[in-house]
């Protein structure tokens, strides 16, 4: 498995596509990071600085924050280096070759998982600490310790979140064998849960509920929108990011009148690091879940194909 | 017929015997005046001196006046002195020349002409009632004649009125600060018969400004015509200096037509005004600061008022975290004029976004408060900025490396 994985991340870094990507996913986030820095600079009497370099990460200063633009171009990363992985083999008609030499075949298919998912974290761990030595030179003191573990465990949901695309086109590379149908798939499926989704939610959403009138109404077809947009991992990424690099966020769905009452007295005061991951718990686990789940299918319909020269 | 005839020559007798001394005496008369003017010069009186009153009733401080007339019966001009002997004491008395009035000590009086004086008498306010005397002397200039005339006085308790020309205020006396302007109201009444053209004047502190106008005009006036048996609102304007001192200042308003005067007494109290003043010696508004360091700015506190400024403090409405020390923290006292430096120590915290932020700085004192804006600028310490880029340039070099490390084949 080690020559695999060695051998496929040497193809990576190596690979004129990967750079490219890097370039389109790195300078624009600098850019967006050096924006949202002069922002902060420029109304700095009204900014709490406990949170200023989350704040780094959320400011909407050039058409979009650095969270939400990575959240976008991020699974085009995940899909690029999955997309040929196993199609590629075959297209090429390496894989039987490969598979002749004294390899398990798991070991193939989990080196070249592996591979991609650490290729994702080194790309993700450069960017926040990218964001983190910008933030130093613009903001002008150190991220505390709580700003650290909040932009781990970001980076941590956006390895997870990245992964899940890889998965799923190394599973429809798997399934399609031919690489070009397997690119357009995953670019099809990331377009229809990227963006498609949260309109056929409100679509959906307003058929079940037709003329909402009361407070009630509106805060039902909010929930149910949610819920049905929440299918989509890309709604479990930006939910989670938000609460997590927002401490004062600390609900999602619309509160329901009859449960305002119980909200009085509350304060709106940042929580702590572990309410933050308590919250966003749910989310992880299920992009976790969805990663094993389009790798295990993978995996095994791997394991259980006939593999010809 | 001859008794009718001799009854009326009896009759006639008896008319003409009745009519004759009638006839002579107006004849006499006529005779005498003419002999009076053929009457040589030193047979006649030099002169006359007519003191028009006297047993005159006046009350303690009150001034009283009156014609004193010196006629002269002669063809040739006489040259009178006149002066007040046995003046009860404190007591003033002169002759006045009628008008314009000056103190005069003597005239001279034409032939078969008459010259009025004026004799003024002020009496002390702390006279004793009682009956009194004043006497007065004239003398011819080639000594034929001298008259003394004494004129009694009976002093009451109280002032005895007047008449005539009278002054009343409803508020003779206002209390403020030097910058405002007081208006009093003073009813001017003509209780004579004639009407009175009365010239109105104010007597007030140096550096103070007085007008008089009419009531609802805003024309300064000073003189106004009375009907008669009449009365006339007055507002008096009375504007302090800019920086009077505190204290009681009177105002005298008089208004004199002829004989008649009246006066009315104002009072202004002025209170200290207090005016806190705040700036920096240089103007500038603005300091720089490094984010976890101390830095000083100064500035300077004066009261531009009159009355000392007590107890101030300074509070500094500042961002959160962040450190503002004054010295003096605190200032007793600051006397009118004065001014002090009041030295201002601001520590950013370290945590500081660098950027311009603002401070105001409040002086209080249970009187008065003034509040400053200062914009700081906060720079941060560059060694962050060195270990920011550091980052960066590691990051980038680490990429690299595994770019060359794994993309050799």
């Amino acid at each position: 498995m080690p020559v695999v994985f060695w051998k496929e991340l040497q193809d990576h870094f190596s690979s004129l596509r990967f750079m490219i990507l890097l370039a389109l996913i790195m300078l624009p986030g600098v850019l967006a990071v050096y924006l949202s820095g002069q922002a902060i600079q420029a109304e700095v009497q009204s900014n709490p600085t406990e949170q200023v370099f989350l704040r780094l990460l959320t400011i909407e200063s050039f058409f979009f924050s650095l969270a939400t633009f990575l959240g976008f171009f991020g699974p085009l990363v995940g899909i690029t280096l999955g997309f040929d992985s196993i199609s590629g083999e075959y297209g090429r008609g390496t894989l039987s070759r490969v598979l002749s030499q004294p390899i398990y075949r798991d070991s193939l298919i989990n080196g070249k998982f592996l591979a991609g998912l650490t290729t994702l974290a080194i790309l993700w761990v450069s960017i926040v600490l990218v964001v983190i030595g910008l933030g130093i030179t613009l903001i002008g003191f150190l991220p505390n310790a709580e700003e650290l573990w909040r932009m781990l465990f970001f980076a941590i949901i956006g390895i997870t979140y990245t992964g899940f695309w890889l998965a799923l086109a190394m599973l429809l590379s798997m399934l399609l064998r031919r690489t070009v149908t397997a690119a357009l798939a995953s670019i099809a499926i990331w377009l229809f849960l990227g963006i498609f989704v949260g309109v056929l939610a409100g679509f959906v959403a307003g058929l079940i509920i037709q003329n909402p009138q009361t407070a009630e109404d509106v805060t039902r077809l909010a929930t149910i929108e949610t819920v049905l947009a929440r299918m989509s991992p890309s709604l479990l990424y930006t939910e989670s990011v938000r609460l997590l690099l927002n401490p004062v966020a600390r609900s999602l769905v619309p509160i329901l009148p009859e449960q305002l009452g119980q909200l009085e007295g509350l304060l709106i005061t940042p929580l702590n690091l572990g309410q933050s991951l308590r919250l966003i718990l749910p989310m992880f686990f299920t992009l976790v879940s969805l990663v094993a789940v389009c790798f295990g299918i993978a995996y095994i319909k791997f394991m259980r194909t006939e593999i010809r020269a | 017929m001859r008794i009718r005839r001799a009854h009326l020559v009896w009759l006639l007798l008896a008319a003409l015997v009745a009519f004759w001394p009638l006839s002579g005496t107006s004849h006499e008369t006529s005779e005498t005046a003419a002999k009076q003017q053929d009457i040589p010069d030193d047979q006649k009186e030099p002169f006359e001196l007519v003191m028009a009153y006297n047993n005159i009733t006046v009350g303690p401080g009150q001034e009283f006046e009156m014609d004193a007339e010196v006629v002269n019966p002669r063809r040739a001009s006489v040259r009178v002195a006149l002066e007040t002997t046995s003046l009860p004491e404190g007591w003033t008395a002169g002759f006045h020349s009628r008008y314009p009035s000056f103190p005069v000590g003597g005239i001279m009086v034409q032939g078969g002409k008459n010259t009025t004086l004026e004799l003024k008498v002020k009496l002390p306010d702390n006279v004793e009632p009682g009956d009194y005397e004043l006497g007065v002397t004239a003398k011819d200039s080639k000594g034929e004649k001298t008259e003394d005339v004494k004129i009694a006085f009976r002093v009451s308790a109280k002032k005895v009125d007047t008449g005539g020309l009278k002054m009343e205020s409803q508020y003779p006396v206002l209390s403020g600060t030097s910058d405002q302007t007081f208006k009093f109201g003073i009813d001017l009444k003509n209780e004579t018969d004639n009407p009175l053209t009365t010239a109105l004047a104010a007597q007030a502190p140096p550096g103070w400004v007085v007008r008089i106008k009419p009531q609802f005009e805003d024309t300064q006036i000073s003189s106004i015509a009375l009907k008669k048996d009449s009365s006339e609102t007055l507002s008096v304007e009375i504007q302090p200096p800019q920086l009077g001192d505190p204290g009681d200042f009177p105002i005298v308003v008089r208004a004199r037509s002829g004989n008649f005067t009246a006066q009315s007494d104002l009072k202004v109290t002025l209170a200290g005004t207090r005016v806190l003043n705040m700036g920096t010696a240089t103007g500038r508004l603005n300091a720089d600061v490094t984010a976890g360091e101390q830095s000083q700015v100064d500035f300077l506190i004066g009261n531009a008022g009159t009355a000392p400024l007590n107890n101030l403090a300074f509070i500094s409405s500042k961002p959160d975290r962040w450190e503002v020390n004054f010295n003096p923290d605190k200032v007793d006292s600051l006397n009118p004029g004065e001014v002090r430096e009041v030295k201002m120590e601001i520590t950013a915290p370290d945590r500081a976004v660098a950027g311009d932020y603002m401070l105001a700085v409040t002086t209080n004192s249970p009187d008065s408060s003034k509040s400053i804006d200062f914009r700081v600028t906060v720079s941060t310490p560059t060694i962050w900025g060195w270990i920011g880029a550091f980052i960066v340039a590691a990051v980038v070099l680490a990429l690299a490396a595994v770019f060359i490390r794994l993309g050799r084949r």
